[in-house]
């Protein structure tokens, strides 16, 4: 059983409590990658974004991704991951994964690998909200019901 | 029987509420689920409702996403999610 700390939220992410469950005597390197709204999307001037989500189904993915992330990365890992939802500002944490790992590389790979698997896997949804007054659903991936993260699983 | 289908993302704005009352025979298919949901929406939103958005888009119960040839029963919470952008 690990103890990860795996969340969707409403609430502002408090970074600090996910940079403090990455303490394990074990690893070496603390690693926090920090999403936040950005002000501009293909051309577009983007005033805020509203982030939806699936809750129950996102933390449940979310730690499927966990224990998939340790059978891929060696040592032992420590994870804390938050996404946020609701009508958020330019320049708001949406997104926090926080990596503990023995050594470097295996913590910028396991964070690197997380965020991908994150925006393609995890049932969470974005419209933005342009300074014009205009709004769109943005299109994304389809999800797939063997949630194992493999090209010749992804339909 | 009447189902009761949440919608997220792009898809909630064709239920109320979120949530897409329609009449589906139990049990079925998750196909069929999707087949009987493209024609709903078409009848009830001729102009603005574009199919594809339901061909690529899930079927969940409260826990999982459910394969195209799952059979589902009259009991099932369901969900259709768009595909997803998070991040």
């Amino acid at each position: 059983m690990s103890d990860d700390l795996l969340f969707i939220t409403e609430e502002k992410i408090d970074i600090t409590r996910l940079y403090n469950a990455l303490d394990n005597p074990g690893c070496g390197v603390q690693l926090i990658f920090v999403g936040v709204v950005r002000g501009e999307n293909d051309g577009r001037q983007v005033n805020s974004v509203k982030f939806e989500a699936f809750k129950e189904l996102a933390e449940e993915r979310l730690h499927t991704l966990a224990r998939e992330a340790r059978t891929i990365f060696p040592g032992p890992l420590k994870l804390a991951i938050a996404h946020r939802v609701g009508l958020l500002a330019v320049g708001e944490v949406c997104t926090v994964i926080g990596v503990a790992a023995p050594h470097r590389a295996e913590c910028y790979e396991a964070s690197r690998y997380l965020i991908e698997q994150l925006k393609t896997r995890i049932p969470v949804w974005k419209e933005e909200h342009y300074v014009d007054g205009d709004s769109t659903w943005l299109d994304g991936t389809a999800l797939v019901a063997q949630d194992c993260g493999c090209s010749s699983c992804r339909r | 029987m009447v189902t009761e289908i949440r919608l997220f993302g792009a898809l909630r704005k064709f239920g109320s509420n979120g949530v897409l009352e329609v009449e589906i025979a139990t049990p079925c298919s998750v196909a069929q689920i999707r087949e009987r949901v493209k024609e709903t929406l078409a009848e009830r939103h001729p102009v603005v409702f574009q199919s594809t958005l339901i061909d690529r888009a899930a079927v969940a119960d409260a826990t999982r996403v459910l394969a195209h040839d799952e059979t589902v029963n009259g009991s099932a919470q369901l969900s259709l999610l768009p595909p997803v952008c998070g991040g």
